[in-house]
Parts: C-alpha cells; sequence; structure tokens
C-alpha cells in the first residue's frame, strides 16, 4: 500500500516506538533507581550522584534489614493473610456463582439483587469499623481476612464462567445419582480453570497488598503484614520497627543517607516476591481481565 | 403461582443451591448490609457504651455541623478535584496509550510494552508512596539532578501543598496507565478489520481510519468505563492520600475520607464522621445517576 511508505506515516511509527520506549523506561525506573539507592554509599546519595546505578555499593543496608526480626514475622503475616484470603474468596465467590449459573435455582434474581445493591452504595469506614468491633474481630487477624472474600465482581463474572458450560453435562451427572457439590467439583472446577486463575490472581493482589483493613483493624505489631510495617518505616514513624528507630535519631550525614538505602532497601525486599512471580502471572492476569470486562 | 408452599418446595428440593449461597449471602450481610444499618448512627446521638438503641435521636443535627465545619468547603473542593483529575487523567490517558500501541507492528515490542506498562499496577500504594517520596525527595533524583542543577533551590514537595495535586495524578498514572489500558487494546481487537480495508480502499489514510472508525469503534467501551468511573470521582482513594499527605500538606490533600479517618478512627466522633460518610455515598450515588440520565438523554450507551 504506497501510502504506508509515506513519508508522515514514517514520522509517526518513529515518534510512537520512541515515546513507548520513553514510557517503558519511566515504568521501569522508579524501581532501578530504588534498587540503585538501597546498594548505594550514603555520602554518594546525598550528593545526589546516584542515578541508575549504584555508586559505592554495598550491601549494608540489606544486612540490616534481613537481620531483622520485623521484616520475617510481617513476611509471615502477609503470606497467611494473602493464602488464605484467596481460598476463602473462591469457597464464597464459587458457593455464590454454582446456584446463580442454574435456571432451576428461580430466586436467584433476589439474590442477585441483593449483591449488587451492595456495589452502589455501601455503609462507609466508620460504620464497618464498628461492625468489625461489635463482632469481636478487632486486632484479629480474621479482620483482614473474612470482610474482603465476598466481592460481588467476582461472582459476576465466575457466574458467567459457570453459565457458558453446557447443561448437559451435568444433567446427565443427576442422571447418574450425583448432587450439586459433587457436580461442582467434578465437572464445573476443571471446566472452569482459566477463571478460577484469575480470581485467585486478583484476590491475591489484593490481599497481597492489603493496607487500609491492617491500618484500621490491627494493634498488635506481631500481626502487621508487610504494607504497614513498610508504611511505619517510610513515614519515619517506626515505633515497631527497631531497626529503624536506631537510625531515625541519627542526626549525622551518613545516618541520614543510610537510612534511605534502609528504607529503599525494605521496599525492595517487599517487593521481590511479586516482581519475581510478575513475568509467569502476567498472562493469566491480561487473560482475566479481559474475561472479566469483555464478559462483565 | 408463587404460594409459601410452592417456595418451601423449590428450597427443599435444590437445599444444596440454598445452602451455597447462604454462604456468601452471610458475608454480604455481615459486612456490607450490617454496616449500611449502622449509617443510623448518623442520626443519633452515639457512643460505644449505650450503643445503637440506647442513644439519643438527633436527626439531621451533624449533617448540619459539617456544613458548619470550618474545613467542609475545603474538604469538598479537594475531594471533586482530585477525584475529578484522577478519573480525567485515567480515563484519557490509558485511551491515547492503548491507541498507539494499537498503531505498533511488531508484536514483540508491543508485548513487552504491554507487559512493563502493567507492571506497576500490581505494586502496593504503599511501595508506590515510598519510591514516590524517595525520587521527590530534597536528596531525590528530580531535585538534585534536575531542579537543583537548573535553578539552585530545593522544591520541597511534601511540604508546599501546591504539588500534591500533581503528585496524586502522576502517581496513579503511572500505577494505573497499563492496566486502565487493556480494556481499550481488548476493544479494539473487537472492531471489524473490514472496515479499516473498506477505508484503504476509498484512500483513507491511517489519522483519518483512526477519528473514523478506531474511535468510534471503542466508543461504547469508552461510555461504559466512564459510567463506571464517575462514582469514584469522589471516592477519591483513601488509602492514595492516606500513605502520600502529611499536616503540612492538608489544604490541597486533606480529603472528606481522611477527615474521617482522622476524627472517626483516630477521635472517636462516630456519630459526626458517620454523617459525612454518608453525604459522601450520596454524593457519588448521585454523580452516578445523573450521569447516567445524560447518557440516557443523548441516546448513548449507558449502565441500566
Amino acid at each position: 500500500m504506497n501510502y504506508k511508505l509515506s513519508k508522515s506515516y514514517m514520522a509517526f511509527q518513529i515518534f510512537n516506538y520512541t515515546l513507548l520506549i520513553i514510557t517503558s523506561f519511566i515504568m521501569l525506573y522508579p524501581i532501578i533507581y530504588s534498587v540503585a539507592i538501597s546498594l548505594s554509599d550514603p555520602l554518594e546519595i546525598l550528593k545526589g550522584n546516584v542515578t541508575i546505578i549504584p555508586k559505592g555499593v554495598n550491601i549494608e543496608a540489606y544486612k540490616v534489614v534481613f537481620a531483622s526480626p520485623e521484616i520475617f514475622v510481617a513476611y509471615l503475616n502477609t503470606i497467611l493473610y494473602t493464602v488464605s484470603g484467596v481460598l476463602l474468596t473462591l469457597l464464597v465467590t464459587v458457593f455464590a456463582a454454582y446456584p446463580l449459573a442454574q435456571s432451576r435455582f428461580i430466586y436467584g434474581k433476589i439474590f442477585s439483587v441483593i449483591f449488587l445493591i451492595t456495589m452502589f452504595f455501601s455503609g462507609g469506614m466508620i460504620p464497618r469499623y464498628l461492625v468489625i468491633d461489635k463482632l469481636g474481630l478487632m486486632d484479629s487477624r480474621l479482620s483482614v481476612i473474612l470482610p474482603n472474600a465476598f466481592q460481588v465482581f467476582y461472582i459476576l463474572i465466575m457466574r458467567t464462567s459457570f453459565k457458558s458450560i453446557p447443561s448437559s453435562l451435568s444433567e446427565s451427572a443427576f442422571i447418574d445419582g450425583a448432587n450439586d457439590m459433587q457436580i461442582l467439583v467434578k465437572i464445573m472446577f476443571p471446566l472452569t480453570k482459566s477463571m478460577l486463575a484469575a480470581i485467585s490472581l486478583f484476590s491475591a493482589i489484593s490481599y497481597w497488598n492489603a493496607y487500609i483493613d491492617p491500618l484500621l483493624f490491627l494493634t498488635n505489631s506481631s500481626k502487621f503484614p508487610l504494607t504497614l510495617l513498610l508504611n511505619k518505616i517510610i513515614h519515619g514513624t517506626a515505633d515497631n520497627a527497631a531497626f529503624i528507630n536506631k537510625y531515625l535519631d541519627m542526626g549525622q550525614v551518613v545516618g541520614v543517607g543510610f537510612l534511605q538505602s534502609l528504607k529503599m532497601a525494605t521496599l525492595i525486599v517487599s517487593l521481590l516476591p511479586i516482581a519475581l512471580v510478575y513475568p509467569f502471572i502476567q498472562k493469566y492476569f491480561v487473560k482475566g481481565v479481559m474475561l472479566g470486562s469483555v464478559k462483565g | 403461582m408463587k404460594t409459601l408452599s410452592n417456595v418451601w418446595l423449590n428450597i427443599k428440593k435444590y437445599y444444596m443451591l440454598y445452602l451455597m449461597i447462604s454462604v456468601a449471602l452471610l458475608f454480604c450481610i455481615l459486612f456490607h448490609y450490617l454496616p449500611m444499618f449502622g449509617l443510623l448512627i448518623a442520626f443519633k446521638k452515639y457512643d460505644l457504651i449505650t450503643g445503637l438503641k440506647g442513644t439519643k435521636w438527633v436527626g439531621l443535627k451533624y449533617f448540619i455541623d459539617f456544613f458548619k465545619d470550618p474545613y467542609c468547603f475545603r474538604l469538598i473542593r479537594n475531594t471533586f478535584l482530585l477525584g475529578f483529575l484522577n478519573v480525567a487523567a485515567l480515563y484519557v490517558v490509558p485511551v491515547v496509550f492503548a491507541l498507539l500501541l494499537n498503531e505498533v507492528k511488531n508484536k514483540h515490542f508491543k508485548k513487552i510494552a504491554q507487559s512493563v506498562s502493567y507492571f506497576p499496577y500490581f505494586i502496593s500504594v504503599v511501595v508506590v508512596a515510598g519510591l514516590i517520596f524517595q525520587i521527590f525527595s530534597s536528596d531525590g533524583i528530580i531535585n538534585k539532578n534536575i531542579i537543583e542543577p537548573l535553578s539552585g533551590h530545593t522544591i520541597r514537595f511534601f511540604v508546599d501543598p501546591k504539588w500534591f495535586r500533581l503528585i496524586f495524578v502522576l502517581s496513579e498514572l503511572w500505577q494505573k496507565v497499563g492496566y486502565n489500558s487493556i480494556i481499550f487494546l481488548a476493544a479494539l481487537t473487537g472492531i471489524d478489520l473490514e472496515l479499516y480495508e473498506a477505508a484503504i480502499i476509498d484512500g483513507a489514510n491511517r489519522w483519518k481510519q483512526v477519528l473514523h472508525i478506531t474511535i468510534p469503534g471503542i466508543y461504547p467501551t469508552m461510555m461504559v468505563v466512564l459510567l463506571l468511573n464517575v462514582g469514584r470521582i469522589v471516592r477519591v482513594s483513601f488509602e492514595k492520600v492516606m500513605v502520600l499527605y502529611n499536616p503540612s500538606i492538608y489544604e490541597t490533600a486533606d480529603v472528606l475520607s481522611t477527615y474521617i479517618y482522622r476524627r472517626g478512627i483516630l477521635g472517636f466522633e462516630f456519630s459526626y464522621t458517620t454523617a459525612v460518610g454518608f453525604f459522601n455515598s450520596v454524593l457519588s450515588f448521585l454523580l452516578v445517576i445523573i450521569a447516567n440520565a445524560l447518557c440516557k438523554k443523548f441516546e448513548t450507551e449507558r449502565l441500566w
């Protein structure tokens, strides 16, 4: 096609590629910069010499981070919350979506409406806080796991997924004497693996990065997830992280610079699992969003 | 004929289904409807000890108190402004990004650019804040390597209120442009290729094609996304603001939800802040209804 070789088209292509390369760089740069700071000499940091590569490479900051028990405990908490949260979410979602996908479940519409209303209106932060308190869940690990297991969006896309399975499969299973639970587990699960994976992924990210619920409901520092600990460190209110406290009071130049290394090292350490897992899960993630948005 | 016995028969026959859904229903009621019921607190002089039943009914007192609050205007203004800037930026930029990506012919490059752009979405808000603080700090790269060499000053991005809006929107963009563009990219692949071929035969160049085929092609998607996000204007990301703000920049950074947090959770003024929160929810709901009604009027896509 002649027009493709026109000057303006070529110019645009060059412009486009350049722009996208710059964008990609901007996306990655903060992380690169953060790694550089975490590995640099404090004086170099304060002089502003660190831009992309670390200067005066040393792993002192990481040594301190890995030696601190608070990080370890917070990591375990985060893993605990995420794993149990995802499992619970899958349970709640599937148990809601399966009945709703059955045409014989004639009162399903009522439940749908009840669920959908929560998407548009809610009680707000304070009533939610008070409910958690009245349920006796304040400062308990359950307060971080339970409330977010119910997500209408997941239920909707899961329902769509169940609906797409031909009813002849479950009908023949019924004739063979199976009940709903068996059908769910033996037929539905294997056939909706990709949707289940997508929901697990969304849910896992959500739980891993959760910050508000822990902030509101947890007071015992041994129950803090990584996000909360990191938040305290970044804001310099690390009354619970002894390893930061040591440096907060240091007025010396080196202390101030090292504090930045320390903060960035903690940040990178909490980011690491996600960064490592990302390349593998990325395609499921995109599939999941497409599934959810196009169908939902 | 739906009589009570018919209903009961259906439940008995398919009891497993009802049992299953009751699990979800339990969570829904406990964590969504119970708080909704708790909105009543906004109309009563609630305190933790006396509880809901025992406290006095005061009607709209706390709502009126809020409108008399010296911070009322500032809070509403900040909430709307930050929310609007946020939704607008996260609406326009992802669309442009999707359009640009769509023009890329090299499949590998496209894939890599996409993957890289989605990555920030997976990072927690706290980490993003940490990164932002470091980059924009007095010792950070923006100050030390751009601003100081050029002007000799240091800009204190987190002390001077006027910078917050920019930083807020930039950090939201960085995190969410990629993710938000996915849905538009998906819509773009749904456009019939024959339309493009017909346009080429008619002599349209690429730009004209975009204008007359691509954009109208994703227009329905754009509308739906807009409607879904309108309600979020007022529910400005509590997380994001919480993690980025500090007392010296309350002037531009304090929003309704953070105010509720300080006076409610930290200050225990439950009735007052529930009223403020109720106001926030109602605003959000109204915005969605208005946007939907407008769309109906202009005969375009709508949510219902």
